[in-house]
């Protein structure tokens, strides 16, 4: 067993670039159009279209989402490596989710704030940024935090498109030498070592500022 | 141990910590038939844990308790029988809110002593008579006020036929106008023979309803006497200190 | 890229007998796993302390992997101790382990967040544990289950997709197939979409009528 862990380390490696770089750029993303999504009135037009996106990301199988970036992007004539689909499917999940964190964070600063503000005589965007957006962003730690143990998840989706993360090089692994259960424990334990370490992370940073519960939500 | 068969209850050396802390230090305590006894003291002086003690809400680490003289050990079966005819009011009233007022008195009969529907609806509404709700009998606990819901709690644990009836600080949560409603109650139940123990802080209470009165400090019973003689000529002086405090202001 | 009419009904009767396959699987998973996880969540809330830490072992371990893992392993690893399926009872023996997985966390939490003195009043009144647990607090817990259960089966839904990797004939695997036989990119990467979101958007609307149902 101790060669099997071994072995995947590099692959692990790539499941956790994958993951990061996803999360680094679907967290601005999320951070931004979430907030913005608070601000908007429920029917507005821009409102429906960041709602459906939100829809869509949840509505449907990572998989088709995978598809989607892997089949739908080359069409248009960009060349992207292999490893830059996979990231942006994963940064078009992932942002969904993170639109939604954000929205509801923000909606869970007290009403009494902006209008403090606003009395002061602070204008919208400079209110958001001083005042709102610290106090949304203690909330949003805890999630952001789940959000990357999904992440390292869902990346193993990508095995279907050949990228060699953790979970396919455990595939390529076992049609080597067949070792089913052995290698599929070892597999499980790398991906639960990651994924329950930030899980507790997460519970914990969302027991520290908790006021109503988490946001977090599982995929 | 007391084989005495006017006794109802015999707590012996009961000893209760919460980690260093010692809620109960070696308690002894009787009740008779028909007896009725008020708890008080002070905040932590372990009357709710004694209480709790008898139908084994909390479990005490030593010491002995027998209902009609017989030790009531902690094995299911037995644990069960004792609770099902010791009845418990709470502080929090804690009625069941997605059943109605009756619904919540009968559940206990219908499930627990397999009473058909009509007969237990029977009783529960003469209890609900008893405590003045019976025209509220299809209300939701949420819509009833908090002097009500204790009313109906105390109804419900009367369904069950106990022999013993416990008030954990029965209006310590209630709006000071209603703690009456609540009392009187009580105190008609004592009238009409139950044996009960009630802990609370309602002194006129304690004068009026009980037999005995005991006060309690830092897990122990430190006083004890009829009302009387409680309150004109307290023994100890904590006791003398707690009631110049409680009734002084 | 141009969309065409006659390409989209192409796919559209290979899609939807997927679609019954994604529908079927998924009903079954749910069924068998509102079976198993109530006893589980009991076991793991008032059951002896080595069975409460055993569920709560499993539950941590399904849930810090990828439901893909644990698909493997039902299919791969599994017959080495006799259980063998084909895809179509894989994909349903994982889902109901994932799903049942998070249903008993759901259930736990919801009753937990009822409070202490609803325990300790049908406690009181004579009811055992396990019966206060089943006839007083659940029954209460029901109604704030309901909308993270429901999260929990579109969950589900979206994860049967992960089956085509062991050929099950559900929506990914047909469309999947489809794309590189007919080269209609589009068409079925859309359809496979609406598909997707028709299924759980029933799910959705059946889940907010129960709940309107239960409130009454």
């Amino acid at each position: 067993m101790w060669d099997v862990l071994v072995r995947l380390i590099p692959s692990l490696e790539l499941t956790i670039k994958l993951s990061l770089t996803a999360l680094i750029m679907a967290t601005p993303i999320g951070i931004g159009l979430g907030t913005l999504r608070a601000t908007l009135r429920d029917r507005s037009f821009a409102a429906r279209i960041l709602d459906s996106y939100v829809l869509m990301v949840r509505g449907t199988p990572i998989l088709i989402q995978i598809f989607a970036v892997y089949f739908l992007l080359p069409l248009t004539g960009l060349k992207i490596p292999l490893y830059w689909l996979g990231v942006l499917a994963l940064v078009f999940n992932s942002a969904g989710y993170q639109i939604e964190i954000a929205r509801a964070a923000v909606n869970s600063v007290p009403n009494g704030q902006w209008e403090a503000a606003a009395a002061i005589g602070f204008n919208r965007s400079q209110l958001l940024l001083t005042f709102i957006l610290p106090q949304a962003a203690r909330r949003m730690a805890g999630p952001v935090m789940n959000e990357l143990s999904q992440l390292i998840k869902a990346s193993s989706v990508l095995s279907v498109i050949t990228l060699y993360e953790l979970h396919k090089a455990a595939e390529a692994i076992i049609s080597a030498n067949f070792r089913f259960v052995e290698v599929l424990i070892v597999e499980g334990f790398w991906y639960f070592v990651f994924v329950y370490t930030l899980v507790m992370i997460a519970q914990r940073i969302e027991g520290l500022f908790s006021a109503s519960g988490g946001l977090a939500e599982q995929r | 141990m007391h084989t005495d068969s006017n006794v109802l209850l015999s707590m012996r050396g009961i000893i209760k910590s919460y980690g260093a802390f010692k809620a109960l230090d070696a308690v002894d305590l009787d009740l008779r038939h028909g007896e009725k006894l008020v708890v008080c003291g002070p905040s932590g002086s372990g009357k709710s844990t004694l209480i709790r003690c008898i139908n084994h809400l909390e479990e005490p680490e030593s010491g002995s308790i027998a209902i009609e003289g017989r030790e009531t050990g902690i094995r299911g079966g037995e644990l069960i029988a004792l609770r099902r005819r010791v009845g418990m009011v709470f502080q929090q009233f804690n009625l069941f809110p997605h059943l109605s007022v009756i619904d919540n008195i009968i559940i206990g009969p219908r499930r627990l002593k397999g009473l058909a529907r009509a007969e237990a609806t029977n009783r529960g509404m003469a209890l609900l008579e008893r405590v003045k709700l019976a025209d509220q009998a299809h209300k939701l606990p949420s819509q009833l006020s908090g002097g009500q819901q204790q009313r109906v709690a105390i109804a419900r644990a009367l369904a069950m036929e106990p022999v013993l009836m416990l008030f954990d600080e029965p209006t310590s949560a209630l709006d000071p106008e209603m703690i009456k409603e609540v009392l009187d109650v009580i105190l008609e139940l004592g009238q009409q023979g139950m044996s009960m123990i009630v802990v609370t802080h309602e002194m006129g209470f304690a004068r009026r309803a009980a037999d005995r009165i005991v006060f309690m400090d830092k897990g122990r019973i430190v006083a004890g006497a009829p009302p009387r003689e409680f309150f004109d000529n307290p023994s100890h002086p904590r006791l003398r200190q707690f009631l110049d405090n409680i009734l002084g202001h | 890229m141009s969309l065409s009419l006659t390409s989209f009904l192409e796919v559209m009767p290979p899609l939807l007998k997927a679609a019954v396959v994604t529908v079927e699987i998924s009903m079954l998973s749910l069924a068998f796993t509102c079976v198993i996880a109530p006893p589980l969540a009991i076991a793991r809330m008032i059951g002896p302390w080595p069975l409460r830490f055993s569920v709560l072992a499993m539950v941590e371990a399904v849930r810090g992997v990828p439901p893909l893992v644990v698909i493997a392993f039902v299919y791969f690893a599994l017959p080495a101790i006799g259980l063998t399926f084909n895809g179509f009872w894989t994909g349903v023996t994982a889902l109901t382990v994932v799903g049942a997985v998070y249903a008993v966390d759901i259930v736990r939490s919801s009753i937990e967040s009822l409070g202490r003195g609803q325990k300790e009043a049908a406690q009181a009144l004579g009811f055992p544990v396990w019966r206060a647990y089943l006839e007083i607090l659940f029954p209460q817990a029901l109604k704030r289950i309901l909308p993270p259960l429901t999260n929990e089966l579109a969950n589900v839904i979206k994860a049967s997709a992960l089956l085509s990797v062991i050929s099950v004939n559900e929506i990914s695997h047909v469309g999947q197939g489809l794309i590189f036989e007919t080269f209609i990119v589009v068409e079925i990467i859309i359809q496979m979409a609406i598909l997707y979101l028709t299924i759980v958007g029933c799910l959705s609307v059946l889940s907010k009528a129960l709940e309107r149902r239960l409130a009454h």
